[in-house]
């Protein structure tokens, strides 16, 4: 393929649904906004898979690097970069053809809603900043989409904001995450200030990724002091532990959000990002950190799912949980083991999300899962897709996920014991909880006021094809690319396999043990204590301390604003007074002064009353113009 | 010489000239006695086939596709993608301004009315083009003459011949003063063509040389001192003249000033000499421009007292002296004039059914009669203020940036230009008090007993204007590099 061609694609590939996102904001009708959005993906998703096959024809270490120039400042200049190579070509790929099941499936979802033209225009947009991030070779860009799907996110997390609960999720989504974006921004700023560039990769070989980062901050070495500000930026976004409270709160937007945004792949970004920046994580030395954090939230985070009833929140935990395998995976097996289970992840979990929406759908709104039960016959299709996509979560055996938390095992094992057997723990955990949900969801008699129903073809098409995805990617794909992305040596070992074989069906067999034969809905839940109920207290830990400290603050912040008041309205009656004589003093008063002539004229002339005044200025306005003369000639030879 | 080459080079020129006959003839002959409104758009349309024509030939030109002369032998043309760019430019906002001067119309001398504007186009052209003393003098005479001219059209207003009175005549003087001046510099280097004016020395007859300069090309770009016509002929020519006026002829004085300025690159001592008298130039501007504004009622009086100031923050570019600093003030003026037209031809449309020059309270509730009027417009004060994502922003941000770095090795504040910088940035603060407080009229006001002011029907043309201006105000923000790089050639 030709550069040129290549180009082409690259820039049309993030350009199509930025298009459909203008084009939509003005459109009223909701399906014919759905059409252009659906269209824009579908040529997107096209663009995106030439440019993976593309991309998997590169051998190591080549890339291809674009440059359109933006801005230049002096010295330096900033372009829109866009670099292709298998990481990119993967996950452009992922993005824009789950992109592009979501938003089928949302043509359905949405059909009754008001507003649904707008919501089209925002997944737009959302699907245009997520693809300028995947494809940005310079960490501006990439920061700048960031902040773009961080909008977009925000405003479909309160897309129904006549709730209030949906309105405030929103904001605490947006200002949490914009915690961790204070981290990355000023890591930007390091890294800029470190390499004098913030183009990742470039012919040249002078990218900031391609440098040889020596030299220390404060002692430390500034590789593992940008590494870890870009990994606070990751730690908001993929909302890992102490982070993550805005993730099961943003299940309040409609639940194709909760799938694309939330499950498949804004909240990857996170992931991504360690991945697209990996060699200053190498140098720096800070991979066993990623890895920590990464297990520790795997583990909390299913924990907590155990003790929950909202079926979307159990899924967000969930979600939490498996990004935190993901960190694991980039923490002790490289970026191909992260990037694998943020693949197959992104398969199943938004296949478990649109499944859940159909369910939700189907049983009018009730999100409750102890007012479900008896989902497995009115709801077929559904039911078979929701246990496919359970089993991938489980990893059982020879789904998609098996092959890529094995993988994620055997880094553990290899080199990090202790973070190993949490990882194994958490995986043990997440099959309870959710053959608790299953149980919970489809066996036995419906317990809600109304008969549920099976969802129409529009959303059920997509959970066929996001199902099969689930099941047989991870074969497939476990090869390829294991192979093309970069990742660290270690063995695979049998009791690594036997281990991970364990905890799944070990966490399916005690669900079953636990929940069979149960009440359901009726009887108290005998794994749903208090402190998984009350989600470990994060959220009134969080107001007890930072939300005291914001009173003080805001407290503070009032005194000084009336200070500032003060001080403006004083500036403010002193503009007012120097304006009053410019425009009533300086103008005319000071040519009036100046100008003999013209007062004279306008003495003389006193008497005619046709003569308007401002003509007498004449000569006094021509007058200025030899003194500004003059007194330009004096300023440069005489002072 | 070869006149095929010279034929070729100025076939823009040409079918404009064409163009302007045809449309004084047509309206002479075929048009007697017909329907003013018949004749204002026949007028435009043929006004428009010329501008639309010559801008067709000058793109292919900048695109390299027609074999053209780099120059003439005494620099009276000089055709490079910098030039030519400008000159495109230039002709495309004359094509602009043609649909809001039909809108409204003010006099029965058609005709001349546009070929009035199809000259000042022609003029500015050459002006941005021509590197030689006489030729742009001469033609930044047509310009002005021209200008004059239009400002006085509308003859049942009395204060339009006023303020075309104080136009010409302090118009006079100022070419005077730049006559005076381009004879002490052709005196001093015995040279007309200002490309091969090099190594000058610094002399009292030199500086003398430039002071006259700065005055005339002062009265142009409306620098205080020199300023005080502007006021009363921006709010009293008819709107779209008064746009024209603010913005045209605005990058046609810059664009000398910087050809002028050009020889005393490599003249330190020179330089140092005129530096302070712009400084001072661009310190009075400023404050004048933008204090002057502060309580302003009218809003074409307004927007005069803005020009002012932007003429005051483009010379903070102009002081720089170098090569980042030049392409950072043709920026600026381009930026501003796009804006400036804009803002004028939203005034245009709004007021053409207003019978009287129009009060900001005017404005009132404009939101709700005319949302995209409304939307336009505070793109275009929004730029002028110097707000990003517009261009205006990068504007400034480039002027200021060209003039900090001009002195790199600057120990304290005063040594470079960060005293004027900062000033520059201050006067910008205070600037957005009253571009608000216009915005505030057209966006939250609501309108005095209930009946905001509504235009008449806006028309195609004028919305495609409208439209293709705010766009370029957003894309110049947006995206500088394509247009920069242009420039740079």
């Amino acid at each position: 393929m030709s550069t040129t061609t290549l180009t082409l694609i690259l820039t049309l590939i993030p350009l199509l649904p930025l298009l459909a996102a203008t084009l939509t904001c003005g459109l009223q009708n909701g399906r014919r906004a759905a059409a252009v959005a659906i269209v824009a993906m579908l040529g997107s998703c096209g663009l995106a898979i030439a440019a993976l096959i593309e991309s998997w024809g590169m051998s190591e270490a080549q890339r291809y690097t674009n440059d359109i120039p933006w801005l230049t400042v002096g010295e330096t200049s900033i372009s829109f970069d866009f670099v292709l190579d298998p990481l990119t070509g993967v996950m452009a790929a992922m993005v824009t053809f789950i992109g592009l099941l979501i938003f089928i499936y949302s043509a359905g979802y949405m059909k009754d809603d008001q507003r649904m033209a707008r919501f089209f225009c925002y997944l737009s947009l959302f699907a245009a900043g997520m693809l300028g991030l995947v494809l940005a070779n310079s960490l501006l860009l990439l920061f700048m989409c960031w902040e773009i799907v961080g909008v977009a996110s925000y405003l479909l997390i309160s897309f129904w904001n006549h709730k209030p609960e949906a309105a405030a999720a929103g904001k605490k989504a947006f200002i949490v995450t914009r915690i961790g974006d204070i981290g990355f921004l000023i890591g930007i700023l390091l890294a800029f200030k470190t390499t004098g560039t913030l183009t990742l990769y470039n012919e040249a070989g002078s990218g900031m990724l391609q440098q040889d980062l020596t030299g220390t901050v404060f002692g430390i070495s500034v590789a593992a002091v940008i590494s870890l500000l870009l990994f606070m930026g990751a730690v908001g976004k993929s909302g890992q532990l102490p982070l993550h409270v805005w993730l099961p709160d943003a299940m309040e937007g409609p639940t194709p959000v909760s799938a694309l945004i939330h499950a498949a792949t804004m909240v990857a970004a996170g992931v991504f990002l360690v991945a697209r920046t990996f060699p200053l994580f190498e140098v720096g030395g800070t991979l066993p950190v990623v890895a920590w954090v990464g297990a520790i939230t795997a583990l909390v985070a299913a924990f907590i799912a155990l003790g929950q009833y909202d079926l979307k929140r159990i899924l967000a935990y969930s979600t939490v949980s498996q990004l935190g395998l993901m960190m694991v995976g980039l923490g002790v097996g490289g970026v191909s083991v992260g990037m694998f289970h943020l693949l197959t992840h992104a398969f199943f979990k938004a296949l478990l999300f649109l499944g859940a929406g159909s369910i939700i759908h189907g049983c009018h709104e009730e999100q409750d899962i102890r007012k479900m039960g008896g989902l497995a016959k009115p709801m077929p299709v559904t039911t078979i897709a929701y246990l496919c996509g359970t089993l991938a979560l489980v990893a059982f055996p020879f789904t998609s996920g098996f092959f890529s938390k094995d993988e994620i095992l055997a880094g553990a094992w290899a080199t990090n014991q202790p973070v190993f057997w949490i990882a194994a723990a958490a995986s043990l955990l997440t099959a309870l909880y959710m053959t608790r949900q299953c149980l919970y969801v489809f066996p036995g008699v419906h317990r809600g006021e109304h008969t549920p129903h099976e969802s129409p073809r529009i959303m059920t098409v997509p959970l066929v094809i996001l199902a099969l995805f689930a099941l047989g990617l991870g074969g497939l794909a476990k090869g390829t690319i294991l192979d093309k992305l970069p990742h660290l040596d270690y063995e695979h070992t049998t009791i690594v396999l036997a281990v991970s074989i364990a905890v799944a069906l070990g966490g399916i067999a005690l669900g079953w043990l636990i929940y069979r034969g149960r009440a359901l809905g009726q009887a108290a839940d005998p794994l749903a204590v208090t402190p998984l109920v009350r989600k470990l207290w994060f959220d009134e830990l969080y107001a007890a301390t930072v939300g005291r400290l914001w009173a003080l603050a805001i407290v503070i912040a009032e005194q000084l604003n009336e200070l500032l008041l003060f001080i403006r309205d004083l500036a403010v009656l002193l503009a007012d007074r120097i304006g009053n004589a410019f425009a009533v003093g300086g103008d005319r008063k000071l040519i009036d002064t100046l100008a003999f002539d013209g007062m004279c004229n306008r003495l003389r002339s006193a008497g005619h009353a046709v003569t308007r005044p401002q003509n007498g200025f004449l000569p006094g306005y021509l007058r200025l113009i030899a003194l500004g003369a003059v007194a330009l000639g004096i300023l440069v030879f005489w002072l | 010489m070869d006149y095929q080459q010279l034929l070729l080079a100025l076939l823009p020129d040409l079918l404009v000239v064409i163009a302007l006959f045809i449309a004084l003839g047509v309206d002479y002959s075929r048009l007697r006695g017909s329907a003013l409104a018949k004749r204002y758009q026949v007028a435009c349309q043929i006004s428009a086939a010329g501008l639309i024509a010559g801008l067709a030939v000058l793109l292919l030109q900048i695109a390299g596709t027609m074999p053209l002369m780099k120059s003439t032998a005494d620099g009276q043309l000089v055709l490079n993608t910098g030039t030519l760019t400008l000159k495109a430019l230039l002709y495309a906002m004359g094509l602009g301004v043609l649909p809001l001067a039909k809108r409204d119309p003010i006099t029965p001398q058609v005709s001349e009315y546009f070929a009035l504007l199809l000259l000042a186009t022609l003029g500015m052209g050459f002006v941005v083009t021509s590197r030689n003393l006489l030729g742009a003098f001469v033609a930044l005479e047509l310009v002005s003459l021209s200008l004059y001219a239009m400002t006085v059209l509308n003859q049942a207003k009395r204060a339009s011949a006023e303020a075309a009175l104080k136009y010409l005549t302090f118009g006079a003087v100022s070419s005077g003063f730049l006559l005076f001046g381009l004879s002490y510099l052709y005196g001093a280097t015995g040279k007309l063509d200002l490309t091969q004016m090099t190594g000058l020395q610094h002399s009292p007859m030199l500086v003398l040389a430039y002071l006259l300069i700065f005055v005339g090309l002062g009265f142009k770009l409306a620098l205080a001192p020199f300023h005080l016509w502007a006021p009363d002929v921006y709010q009293n020519a008819p709107t779209p003249v008064a746009g024209w006026i603010g913005s045209g002829s605005k990058i046609a004085a810059a664009a000398l000033l910087l050809a002028l300025l050009q020889p005393v690159f490599d003249a330190p001592k020179l330089k140092a000499a005129l530096i302070p008298a712009l400084a001072a130039l661009a310190v009075l501007s400023m404050v004048v421009g933008n204090l002057g504004a502060l309580r302003q009622t009218n809003l074409k009086r307004l927007l005069a007292y803005s020009a002012i100031a932007n003429a005051g923050y483009l010379l903070v570019g102009v002081v720089a002296f170098s090569a980042a600093g030049n392409a950072s003030v043709i920026f600026y003026i381009v930026v501003y004039s796009l804006a400036s037209l804009g803002a004028f031809g939203v005034v245009a449309v709004l007021t053409d059914k207003l019978g009287r020059e129009a009060e900001i309270s005017d404005f009132n509730g404009c939101w709700n009669t005319s949302p995209g009027l409304a939307v336009a417009f505070l793109v275009f004060l929004l730029s002028m203020a110097g707000i990003p994502p517009l261009a205006g922003f990068l504007g400034k941000f480039y002027l200021f940036f060209a003039a900090i770095e001009a002195v790199p090795e600057a120990a304290t504040w005063v040594d470079g230009f960060y005293w004027l910088v900062a000033f520059a940035l201050i006067m910008s603060v205070v600037s957005l008090y009253y571009y608000l407080r216009v915005l505030k009229a057209f966006l939250v006001v609501p309108a005095d007993n209930g009946a905001a002011i509504a235009p008449s029907k806006i028309g195609w043309a004028t919305g495609i204007t409208l439209c293709s201006l705010a766009l370029a105000v957003m894309a110049l923000g947006l995206w500088p590099e394509p247009f920069l790089g242009l420039l740079k050639n």
